[in-house]
């Protein structure tokens, strides 16, 4: 589904991406890992053509997309809940469903998969009509999922879904993220908190400091003590 | 307060500049180039004030003009010799006609006259930032503009004001811009000034200073008012004879373009784009008044020096939105070049990555 | 009663044309943090296109003649977008400012260059310079359309803002332009319907000033810009609402001076409105409906 091959990213003198290569294929949920600063939200932005890469190919859904613009990608089926969710807190939360769906032009699609949200998330059809940014954070996460969904992508990337919430909702974001696996979304989900993805994921890549340091599967780096302890902070089992 | 030796250095050169063109149109030119480069040296000494203002708080000044405005007839109406007023001037209030102030008294007198319209106008402006600053700056120009064209009794209004002593000289113009690059660059490098940058540099930086800021802003717009109330009084004592429209927005175009060109985040950029645009200028003057070249008679485009200042600006931000010179000083460009010839016969030498 | 009524009447269309002017100000300034001061260039493009309409095409229906000022007026504003702004989109807001301003410039001297400096003439249908008897009033047809159309274009913009997948989308910019790419929205579709808006709205005022003045020259545009900005600085700039309030309050209070002040000081009118606004802006920084300044510029 996507193949990024020796991604690198700069931001003037800082190398925030070196020589990355990543690989998700379809169905699959990848897991992108690694300590504050590591270079994953500026991985993600430049796959997804919101910041220029100084090196890269990167290859979707079979076709070189390198150079193509962010608006071209979305249209050609990746979707980013992008980090801070980034819910447009003017516009009521019927219209950020509207902006989500905006490259669809199949009205009664669209009315379909709005229900179906509406219907995950009873608090969103409540607040239907108010301005998003009266939800809660959690509430707001919910909304940028769905959002994010609402253009029928075949990759969904998220980055942090779980920054900021309480443990309760973060176990709920999760519960929505294993609904959309059952429902054959390709996942990549980029976090902090690796306990919680890895019991979702099947393969996962560690960044540290802008480069990859650990890739496999997600058991084998739930058992591989070392990268768990340096990298993310956490008792390997 | 002492004074870093760079700026000293800089300065030096500046000057040395200035005072070349100055005595070298003193010694050799004719009296009407002399009178070019007479309104050169109030250009340059505008641009300078502008500078100090809107290279350090990186907020675009329309309404610099307005201040010169207010100085040159201030000067105007203290100094001009009762006898003429008594025709030119019979209404005017304050008993004013009635007076007539020596030099020593009325130069002064019109400086300070700026500065306290400056205290007041300065009051609402630091309050403001980007945008909305800028339009007041614009507002307070058409202010000027108005109330000199409409306060009959006092300015003549629409018609000009003349009979004002011609006491300025080229040589005194050209040392006021020489010590006004230097107290330029004095402020540009001083502590407040370096803060100054920064703050307007970094949004959130300058919200952990916010009052201070402020204050730092003021002295800036103070400063910046006095440049401008000595270029009017200078420019009413040589021309003799001023009305509403010198001080509105072709003056306001003219320097602007010189500074944004120049570079406005340094006296160096100042200095080079009011002689840069003034070179073109000329040329540009002689032009639009249909000279004959080689035989060929050229027609008549007024219009055409407007044109060449908005061409300057256009091209300007589309190519090198920092100006010519760019945020370096004279002493630093020549530094960084040393640099850069080091850094480049180094990489020249390192494999290829 | 009818004195005050005739004086409404002039509020709400003097006020009505400083706020169209404004929102096209303010809708360029949100979506793509751009201070348009070309933008009464766009009036003088409409005013001297209705001139050309008259003089080369012997156009000589006044229903006619109006929309081709209105259609120049949106077709220029899209093509500076194309020409002058996009190159400029990136840069710092100082950059996209000056630019615009040396543009103003350059097309008030090409004017004056290749037209000339005299104002020329543009015929005004008869229609327009009527007035309607309304029992002992008497109220002049421009300034009733004036008033009419402001409100109908701004009941039209507000349903379009609401309404539209691009309205929503413009809205959304104006807060978080990146994120609104990632929805699969073009930049440029949105920058360009903002610049065609503006157009639109510049190009109506056009219509009016031209009324009015029953000429072009190659200055026209400065002053109603002018007192544009100062509306959008009142109203809080960047603000659509504050755009319209501001406009309104500035043609109330320049009507309400207009009518009192006695005739030895009604030279001084503007320099009265701006003090009193410098005033207000003493204790309301951000204008009416303006946000606390963070002492830091959008981009
Ligand atoms: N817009 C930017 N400009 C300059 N540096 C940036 C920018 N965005 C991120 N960085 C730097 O790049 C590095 C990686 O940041 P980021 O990609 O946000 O990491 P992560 O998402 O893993 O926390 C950091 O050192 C950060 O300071
Ligand atoms: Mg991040």
């Amino acid at each position: 589904m996507l193949e990024a091959s020796h991604i690198s990213v700069n931001y003037g003198p800082i190398k925030a991406v070196r020589d990355v290569s990543i690989d998700v294929g379809r169905g699959d949920v990848v897991a992108l890992l690694g300590p504050n600063g590591a270079g994953k939200s500026s991985l993600l932005s430049s796959l997804v053509g919101l910041v220029p890469k100084n090196r890269g190919t990167v290859v979707f859904d079979n076709e070189e997309v390198s150079r193509a613009s962010t608006e071209d990608l979305i249209r050609r089926g990746m979707s980013v809940t992008p980090e801070g969710r980034r819910i447009f807190g003017d516009l009521t939360v019927g219209e950020n469903l509207r902006l989500g769906a905006a490259i669809r032009s199949d009205k009664d699609g669209i009315a379909e998969d709005t229900e179906k949200f509406l219907d995950l998330f009873p608090i969103l059809r409540k607040r239907f009509n108010s301005a998003a940014r009266y939800l809660s954070g959690g509430e707001q996460q919910m909304l940028a999922i769905s959002r994010s969904l609402m253009s029928r992508p075949k990759l969904l990337m998220l980055d942090e879904p779980s920054l900021g919430l309480a443990p309760r909702i973060v176990d709920q974001i999760f519960e929505f993220l294993v609904t959309l696996r059952q429902w054959g979304l390709t996942l990549l989900i980029v976090e902090q908190n690796a306990s919680e993805v890895l019991e979702i994921a099947d393969r996962a890549y560690v960044l540290s400091t802008g480069s990859i340091v650990f890739s496999g599967t997600a058991n084998e780096l739930s058992n591989s003590g070392g990268v768990m302890e340096l990298y993310l902070g956490l008792e390997g089992h | 307060m002492t004074v870093k030796s760079s700026v000293l250095l800089g300065s030096a050169a500046l000057g040395l500049l200035i005072a070349l063109i100055g005595f070298s149109a003193l010694l050799f030119a004719e009296p009407y180039h002399q009178r070019i480069v007479f309104i050169f040296m109030v250009n340059l000494i505008i641009v300078l004030g502008l500078q100090v203002f809107m290279g350090n708080c990186d907020i675009t000044h329309f309404g610099h003009i307005g201040f010169m405005g207010i100085a040159a007839y201030a000067v105007a109406v203290l100094a001009t010799p009762i006898a003429i007023k008594k025709t030119a001037l019979a209404t005017a209030p304050f008993g004013l006609s009635g007076i007539e102030l020596p030099l020593f008294f009325a130069v002064p007198g019109a400086i300070a006259i700026t500065l306290i319209v400056a205290f007041f106008v300065g009051l609402v402006m630091v309050r403001q930032t980007g945008v909305p600053a800028t339009i007041a700056t614009l507002a307070f120009l058409v202010v000027v503009h108005v109330v000199l064209l409409n306060w009959v009794d006092l300015t003549r209004g629409p018609r000009a004001f003349y009979g004002i002593p011609i006491k300025a000289s080229l040589s005194t113009a050209t040392a006021i811009a020489v010590v006004g690059v230097l107290i330029a660059r004095m402020f540009r490098d001083s502590r407040w000034g370096v803060q100054l940058r920064a703050s307007s540099e970094d949004a959130a930086a300058a919200a952990a200073v916010g009052v201070r800021m402020q204050r730092l802003r003021f002295a800036a717009w103070m400063l910046s008012a006095l440049f401008l109330s000595v270029a009017g009084v200078l420019f009413a004592l040589f021309v003799g004879t001023i009305s509403p429209k010198s001080f509105y927005f072709e003056l306001t175009f003219l320097t602007l373009a010189m500074l944004i060109i120049g570079g406005m985040h340094s006296v160096t950029g100042a200095v080079v784009g009011a002689i840069v645009v003034a070179l073109g200028l000329e040329v540009t003057r002689f032009v639009e008044n249909g000279p004959d070249i080689a035989g060929f008679e050229l027609p008549q485009m007024f219009g055409l020096t407007g044109f060449y200042l908005g061409a300057v600006i256009v091209f300007g931000m589309a190519f090198r939105s920092e100006g010519i010179v760019g945020p370096q000083e004279i002493e630093e460009w020549w530094g960084s070049r040393q640099q850069g010839k080091q850094s480049d016969a180094g990489s020249s030498e390192a494999p290829n990555p | 009663m009818d004195y005050f009524l005739q004086q409404a009447l002039n509020a709400l269309s003097l006020g009505g044309e400083y706020a169209l002017l404004a929102l096209g100000l303010a809708i360029v300034f949100s979506v793509m943090g751009l201070v348009n001061f070309a933008h009464g260039e766009l009036i003088t493009v409409g005013g001297y296109a209705m001139f050309l309409a008259v003089l080369i095409f012997g156009v000589k229906d006044p229903l006619l003649i109006l929309p081709v000022g209105v259609l120049a007026a949106i077709f220029f504003a899209v093509l500076l977008e194309r020409v002058a702004f996009r190159p400029v989109r990136a840069a710092p807001p100082t950059t996209g400012m000056l630019m615009a301003f040396g543009i103003s410039i350059i097309l008030q001297n090409s004017a004056l260059i290749f037209v000339g400096t005299r104002p020329k003439a543009v015929p005004t249908a008869e229609w327009l310079m009527l007035d309607v008897n309304i029992g002992s009033l008497r109220m002049p047809v421009v300034q009733l359309l004036e008033a009419g159309v402001t409100i109908g274009a701004i009941t039209l913009l507000v349903v379009f803002m609401r309404n539209t997948t691009i309205g929503i989308a413009m809205r959304a910019a104006a807060k978080d332009f990146s994120t609104v790419r990632l929805m699969g929205i073009r930049a440029d579709r949105v920058v360009r319907t903002a610049f065609a808006i503006s157009g639109l709205l510049a190009g109506l005022a056009a219509v009016f000033i031209m009324a009015r003045r029953g000429a072009v020259d190659p200055f026209m545009g400065f002053t109603p810009v002018l007192k544009a900005f100062v509306a959008a600085v009142v109203g809080g700039f960047g603000s659509l609402p504050g755009a319209v309030i501001g406009g309104f309050a500035l043609g109330i209070a320049e009507v309400t001076l207009q009518a009192t002040l006695p005739s030895s000081v009604a030279g001084f009118r503007d320099a009265f409105i701006f003090s009193a606004i410098a005033v207000l802006l003493l204790f309301r920084p951000q204008g009416i409906l303006g946000e606390r300044p963070d002492f830091g510029e959008k981009t």
